[in-house]
């Protein structure tokens, strides 16, 4: 080999090693570049992983779903000699979803016949007690329980408590309502027919089920579009959980990676609960039902675990689409789909064919139509605000708290009734209304409406709208006249009077009627809501600041500056505060706050808090009843006479109250333990041409006549001798002198004088005389 | 707890004899409303039974619950305020033992007994 040969041959073996060299380094740094990235995809990925992790952990520690918290209505007690009829019962039974059936075999039926009532009692948690499943038998006499019997436990009983109704819940900000089950709850034929639906090898794989998948892509490749789907429970758990509904590779990737994790995290049962509370099921109004639990209690109107197969294979079918197969809006749909759930038990051997038969021909089952989502808006209102002293907005919605109140749902309905025939009496749906009723003995605040429209969730006029109350103010006012030397039959003038003002203005204030009236008892004057003789006794005497002051005790006193015409009420009062001020009237100066709750329990029913009796000595309880009275006689024979004629063999108390321009009609009034108020007006503060008399009273005796009202019963007060007396002379009678009107007063303050007497019989026997021509 | 004893002893006697008969109230024409008279006295129902058994066991916030339903069924019954008061001066809640005390005298028409026990309690309610 030629010298020059050699060497371009070693040339050559250099450059090709250089080139090697060259290509291993380029590859070498690719390597490692493709290193980086796999290295960063990896710490990524466990970032990300990390995150999800995370988020398990967050929603799986503690409470995993915001809980909705309940409201409820004050558990009726029933006891013997209580005095409801059979038909008041069933109907709270109704309200409380029991079911009438023909024979009571679980608990939440119930049966009535022959004066027998026969009761399958859930289980229930009260704040004081707990009490279990017992059928309960109740016997009437007509319209009294005369025997109650537990046959459960064969023992009778003198009392018990019935389940309260549930009123209403205050959800969580997304929306989503459910009832939350534990897996000891879960009944094993729902958990069979759901993986025989939806994933028969869930207790074989591990979260994701690649076979499954590989199904259903070449199920969806024959098809030509997605006919079946590869998701196990757990992915569905996955998504539902955690991510959106949006059909991308990447979510598809996140719901693998989150059912791994919850795999390696829960047990089977776990995830299978955690199912069962989270699926999604119906939609109910503006509320997302989840779970099967509530879903069951709404379509059914029966507690899960009591639902028979063809029930439970409804809602199993449901899962598939909520909408598509929601049997109240879709039946015929709904029932197909629940006899392929069955079909499907047929073919894996869990029903025999005589089963399937029988299922498959059963109807849906499903209530009619879903209870509204919030009935008694005015009152939950009153319920929240209450609340809101207490309890943060979030903790009321989502920590499954148990509220007790004193709702008594039988008033609410009679109240409505009552309410919708009064204003029909008017042709006028421009009259707004609410009502308050009360027991002015505890407090209590029983029913409420803020629209005519009771079940409208608006401006709840009964706690927001003020308005002037007019002569409602009259009775605080004669009781502080009472106070300062006046007894009822203190002689009054109605006479014309001129107040100025502190700005300058004449305030010349007249009689409804325009009428003057002149010398009266101040009985007369109150009963027929005479102006002015309350404005010349108000003016005088400090009976201002004193109206004021007692005004102030029960933190009814809004105004800054005290002016005459507070005398007729120009002062603004809700509906709330105006039943709260006749309370105070009603039980002779005990002042006891209208309250709605009365217990609040947590999730696992610790009372968390208890609202005792309240009640407070702030009036004196003499001219307190002195103005009962003076109530009793404004509706026998004074400005609510109507009251008189229309219910005879009644006593009853009460006010009425007109605005300038009738602009606002009012009747505050009450008799044995039912304190009612009741406003009629315009949102625009127009006329509405009705007085007090005219429009609200007529509305409150619509109202009173659906309810089961007793006659008033006086306050108790040993220092109060009762007279005989005039009712325009105010000296004392006899009991058949004319005008003779029977009175309470303070001891030694009756008049010391004699009115002269014309006995009614010569009265009657010329008036008869008189008629023979 | 010797005076407690002695003062659950003596309440315990009143409830016994607060079951008699009242007197019968006469009717009148419906016009002329009568002087209030107190309602009959109710025989014990087996929810005061419960109440005094949890007082007498000690437990006096539970007994304050059934007083309470006892009140809500029976509100104008002296004996139902007082044993409520009783109660709560065994927890040492005075203000609400005045506060009951003052509605149980309210309703306390007839009965000396009951209406000497409660200004003997008021006594000891006073701060």
């Amino acid at each position: 080999m030629s010298q020059g040969r050699k060497k371009k041959s070693a040339s050559k073996r250099r450059r090709n090693l250089r080139k090697k060299a060259a290509a291993t380094t380029r590859f070498a740094n690719w390597k490692k570049v493709i290193g980086l990235i796999l290295l960063l995809g990896l710490g990524l990925t466990l970032l990300h992983g990390w995150n999800l992790n995370r988020l398990i952990e967050q929603r799986f520690e503690g409470q995993t779903w915001a809980q909705p918290s309940r409201v409820y209505a004050r558990p009726l007690e029933i006891f013997n000699g209580l005095k409801i009829e059979p038909q008041q019962l069933m109907d709270e039974l109704k309200m409380a979803d029991y079911r009438p059936v023909e024979q009571v075999a679980n608990p939440g039926l119930f049966s009535y016949r022959a004066n027998e009532l026969q009761v399958f009692l859930r289980e229930f948690h009260f704040a004081d007690h707990y009490q279990t499943a017992a059928l309960i038998r109740i016997r009437f006499d007509v319209d009294r329980i005369i025997g109650i019997d537990d046959l459960s436990h064969d023992k009778s009983l003198d009392f018990f408590q019935l389940t309260p109704v549930q009123i209403g819940s205050f959800l969580p900000g997304n929306g989503e309502d459910r009832l939350v089950i534990d897996a000891a709850q879960i009944p094993d034929q729902l958990v069979e027919m759901l993986l025989a639906v939806e994933d028969k090898r869930f207790y074989q794989h591990f979260g994701v089920s690649p076979s499954a998948i590989l199904r259903a892509l070449l199920a969806n490749i024959q098809a030509g579009k997605t006919v079946q789907g590869g998701s196990t429970l757990t992915q569905q758990l996955a998504k539902n959980m955690f991510l959106t509904p949006q059909r991308t590779l990447w979510r598809k990737f996140n719901e693998a990676l989150l059912s791994l994790m919850l795999e390696a995290r829960l047990d089977k049962r776990a995830i299978l609960t955690a199912y069962l509370n989270e699926v999604f099921l119906l939609q109910h109004n503006n509320n997302a039902v989840h779970g099967f639990a509530l879903a069951s209690k709404l379509l059914f109107k029966q507690p899960l675990q009591q639902l028979p197969e063809h029930k439970l294979a409804l809602l199993v079918g449901m899962v598939k689409g909520p909408s598509i197969y929601n049997p109240l809006v879709h039946p015929e749909r709904a029932l197909q789909r629940r006899n392929q759930v069955l079909q499907i038990m047929l073919d894996d051997g869990q029903l025999d064919q005589q089963q399937f038969d029988d299922l498959s021909a059963r109807p849906l089952g499903v209530v009619r139509r879903l209870p509204p989502v919030n009935p008694f808006p005015a009152y939950l209102d009153l319920v929240k605000k209450q609340l809101k002293h207490g309890y943060a907005a979030q903790d009321l919605s989502e920590k499954g708290l148990r509220i007790f109140t004193a709702f008594d749902p039988l008033i609410q309905r009679q109240l409505e009734q009552g309410l919708q025939l009064g204003l029909a009496r008017f042709n006028n749906i421009d009259i707004q209304s609410a009502v308050v009723i009360a027991d002015y003995l505890s407090g209590d605040l029983l029913a409420m409406t803020g629209d005519r429209d009771t079940d409208f969730p608006g401006f709840n006029r009964a706690i927001l709208a003020q308005r002037p109350i007019g002569s409602l103010i009259k009775p605080l006012l004669l009781y502080g006249l009472l106070q300062n030397d006046n007894t009822l039959a203190s002689l009054v003038q109605d006479e014309p009077i001129q107040i100025r003002q502190s700005n300058q203005q004449v305030w010349s204030p007249q009689n409804y009627d325009k009428e003057l009236h002149g010398e009266m008892t101040l009985f007369q004057a109150f009963i027929k809501s005479y102006n002015l003789p309350f404005v010349r006794l108000g003016v005088a005497d400090d009976n201002l600041r004193r109206l004021t002051e007692n005004l102030q005790k029960i933190n009814l006193l809004k105004e800054q500056v005290i002016y005459p015409s507070m005398l007729l009420g120009a002062t603004l009062m809700t509906p709330y505060e105006v039943a709260q001020m006749y309370q105070v009237i009603a039980n002779s100066g005990y002042f006891s706050p209208l309250t709605t709750i009365r217990q609040v329990l947590d999730k696992d029913n610790q009372v968390l808090s208890r609202i005792p009796l309240h009640s407070d000595e702030l009036f004196q309880r003499g001219p307190m009843i002195q103005v009962q009275r003076s109530l009793v006689g404004t509706a026998e024979e004074g400005t609510a006479v109507y009251l008189k004629q229309r219910f005879p063999d009644h006593n009853l108390a009460g006010k009425t109250g007109t605005t300038n321009d009738l602009r606002d009609s009012w009747f505050a009034g009450f008799g044995n333990r039912l304190l009612t108020v009741v406003w009629l007006g315009e949102d625009e503060n127009r006329p509405i041409q009705l007085s007090g008399s005219a429009g609200a009273l007529r509305v409150w005796a619509d109202i009173m006549d659906k309810t089961a009202f007793e006659s008033v019963k006086l306050g108790i007060d040993p220092n109060l001798e009762w007279h005989y007396v005039h009712r325009f002379k105010g000296g004392k009678l006899n009991e058949n002198c004319e005008h003779a009107v029977l009175l309470p007063f303070a001891q030694g303050s009756a008049p010391d004088y004699r009115s002269n007497c014309r006995k009614i019989y010569l009265e009657n026997g010329v008036n008869w005389l008189r008629n023979l021509f | 707890m010797a005076k407690k004893l002695v003062l659950t002893s003596l309440l315990l006697g009143l409830l016994a004899a607060c079951a008699a008969p009242e007197p019968v109230v006469s009717t009148r024409q419906y016009h002329q409303p009568l002087p209030p008279q107190q309602s009959p006295q109710k025989p014990l129902n087996g929810l005061q039974l419960e109440a005094f058994r949890l007082m007498n066991q000690q437990q006096y916030a539970q007994s304050i619950n059934y007083f309470q339903r006892a009140i809500k069924i029976d509100p104008r019954s002296p004996h139902n305020w007082f044993y409520l008061a009783l109660n709560y001066w065994h927890l040492q809640d005075f203000a609400q033992c005045r506060a009951m005390l003052q509605r149980s005298m309210s309703y306390n028409q007839f009965d000396e007994d009951l209406r000497n026990s409660s200004l003997s309690l008021l006594a000891q309610c006073s701060p």
